[in-house]
């Protein structure tokens, strides 16, 4: 077999997107969502998970969703047209909490060392300082899929040690919340993939703990941007970087455009062409 | 009220929103991407109703000019933005300035409570941890937002919502006839559940208005009977921008170019006179799209057509035994 040839040139996104990819396991059922969640299971889908079966909560079922091109959401065309089944939000929900799917990737704004979720409100729910989307289908996503993956900007200010709202439930209060919740067993997160490494959770508490930096991150560096006392792993990992062929997949069959990997560069681009003559 | 007579329910979009949407109504919007009502709240942000309490899934794609102006009072949701393009800046400035009443669920309690609203019962079980600030945190509906009770049959404590029934519900079709039979196809949020069926009326907006001989050939792709419908409005390009399946795909450069002109007032109101305010219809929005970007931006959104193979439902013939 070939060697892997590691690329040396490649952005901190395209590096999460290849370690989100890694959570995928190949037969999975996984509730993709918009952005990098979706470039993360195309990836998984061309490389080691080639059975994986992308689900939204749109309705669409085993769809293919680079069968035409980079979707723009959950809700492009191209997600529809070529996939198995397209029923609606309902339909796919009551799967999800018929225990049927395996994986789910959630966001937000602040999350706290037990991976609870914010991606509500900043501030006071009633007048927040600042309004986020809000749950949309992600508390749902972090009840019942047996595995959630968080992705997240690795501030001081996002991980905090008690976030203004819990939109997606993590562990809750540690270990037992999610029982006492009366959330299914067997489900949770099982990692948080950010800017700066991959963390992982604790069987015993349930706390999370640094498992990864990556490249010329440094442990301090991880630490500086936790509020709480970060755990470590006795002995913490180097991200593994991109292949040459990963990088090449992802720039040129998985965002040629540029709509995810090079956003502000695109949105410029796109106002340039609607409003030139 | 609503008769399945043959009588003609198609008018003007200002006529159907000015007739049967009312001061005070609850609004139920379906997910707007794709194929979401945008001529419709293009004029509902121009016809200025009072109070209105929006029911919605998730109000995702083109929702953020409905929150200019004063006519919604609250809303009951999941989410709100305009996904990769950002963060539906008008609403949040509403929200942050507390100008909107706001209770949040998650997609899946809205869907339920919509179709228990639907099947006609007062309230409806979910299956829902109690450990997230969706149920602790109460916003507009206060403790009618939801209800612990013991299941009769197994003991166990289980969560319960109320069940909505809208005044009134906009949908946006590909087609329907002119009493109202509307039919749509490809994926869409809430249509196989029948959620939008919980609304006491439905306007109806389609893409193009057909002879009924259409739809009853073709009756397994009909989602509101017509005797559940008060207005039929035709209109073209009426999710835009927004896809419709079928018609048109979805305008990613105009949503972008909307999205950076909403970051504040001074630029919303701009924006609002010259697409909203100073537009009279859909056909209007089209000719100032046209000649402010030029036909070939709007032809470009015109995708390759992906048809099914057609489906035989079977004649019978008319034999005794």
């Amino acid at each position: 077999m070939k060697e892997k040839e590691y690329a040396t040139d490649y952005t901190l996104t395209e590096l999460m997107i290849v370690c989100a990819a890694k959570q995928v396991r190949d037969g999975d059922i996984v509730f993709i969502g918009t952005g990098l969640p979706f470039l993360a299971c195309a990836l998984a889908k061309k490389t080691h998970a080639p059975n994986l079966v992308p689900c939204s909560e749109e309705g669409q079922i085993d769809a293919n969703p680079l069968l035409w091109r980079t979707p723009r959401s959950i809700g492009d065309l191209a997600m529809t047209a070529g996939a198995m089944m397209a029923t609606d939000l309902l339909g796919v929900m009551h799967r999800l909490t018929y225990g049927e799917f395996d994986l789910g990737f959630i966001s937000g704004a602040q999350v706290d060392k037990y991976g609870n979720v914010n991606s509500t409100v900043i501030g006071d729910y009633r007048k927040p300082k600042v309004r986020f989307p809000g749950s949309g289908g992600a508390n749902a996503i972090s009840s019942y899929t047996k595995r959630h993956v968080l992705i997240f900007v690795h501030r001081k200010h996002q991980f905090v040690d008690k976030v203004d709202y819990i939109t997606s439930p993590g562990y809750l209060s540690g270990p037992g919340g999610r029982q006492a919740a009366g959330l299914p067993s067997g489900t949770g997160p099982v990692a948080v993939i950010t800017t700066l490494g991959t963390l992982s959770f604790d069987e015993e508490t349930k706390e999370m703990y640094l498992d990864a930096v990556h490249p010329n991150v440094k442990v301090e560096d991880v630490k500086n941007n936790t509020t709480w006392d970060l755990k470590i792993a006795k002995k913490v990992k180097e991200t593994e970087p991109p292949s040459k062929e990963e990088i090449r997949m992802i720039r040129e069959d998985l965002d040629p455009f540029g709509i995810y990997l090079k956003r502000e560069e695109f949105q410029k681009k796109a106002i340039e062409f609607l409003t030139s003559k | 009220m609503m008769k399945t007579g043959k009588q003609s329910k198609v008018m003007s979009m200002t006529e159907a929103v000015s007739k049967y949407v009312n001061n005070g109504d609850t609004l139920y919007l379906p997910w707007g991407n794709p194929g979401g009502p945008a001529a419709a709240i293009h004029e509902l942000a121009r016809q200025d109703k009072k109070d209105l309490t929006v029911v919605a899934m998730a109000m995702s794609g083109w929702v953020d000019p409905l929150f200019y102006g004063k006519h919604i009072k609250r809303l009951i949701t999941a989410w709100v933005g305009t996904e990769l393009v950002g963060l539906a800046q008008i609403f949040r400035r509403k929200v942050q300035n507390a100008e909107i009443e706001i209770e949040d669920y998650t997609n899946f309690h809205i869907g339920m409570m919509l179709w228990g609203g639907k099947a006609n019962v007062p309230f409806i079980p979910v299956p829902v941890d109690t450990g997230s600030d969706i149920l602790n945190k109460k916003g507009c509906l206060g403790d009618k937002k939801f209800s612990i009770v013991d299941c009769p049959f197994t003991g166990k404590q289980v969560v319960i919502m109320p069940t909505f029934q809208p005044d009134v519900g906009i949908i946006h079709v590909q087609r329907a006839d002119a009493q109202g039979n509307a039919q749509t196809w490809g994926t869409h949020v809430d249509f196989k559940s029948e959620v939008h069926l919980s609304c006491r009326k439905l306007i109806v907006t389609a893409e193009e208005i057909v002879d009924s001989d259409i739809i009853a050939h073709d009756p397994d792709r009909t989602i509101c009977p017509s005797f559940k419908v008060c207005a039929v409005v035709e209109a073209p390009w009426g999710a835009h921008p927004e896809a419709m399946y079928g018609h048109y795909d979805n305008d990613l450069a105009y949503r972008i170019h909307f999205e950076h002109s909403t970051y504040n007032d001074a630029d919303t109101k701009k924006w609002m006179d010259e697409w909203v305010f100073g537009i009279k219809d859909r056909q209007k929005y089209i000719e100032h799209y046209i000649n402010k970007f030029g036909y070939a931006k709007l032809m470009r959104l015109k995708p390759k057509p992906f048809y099914s193979a057609s489906v035989n439902y079977s004649r019978p013939v008319a034999e005794v035994f």
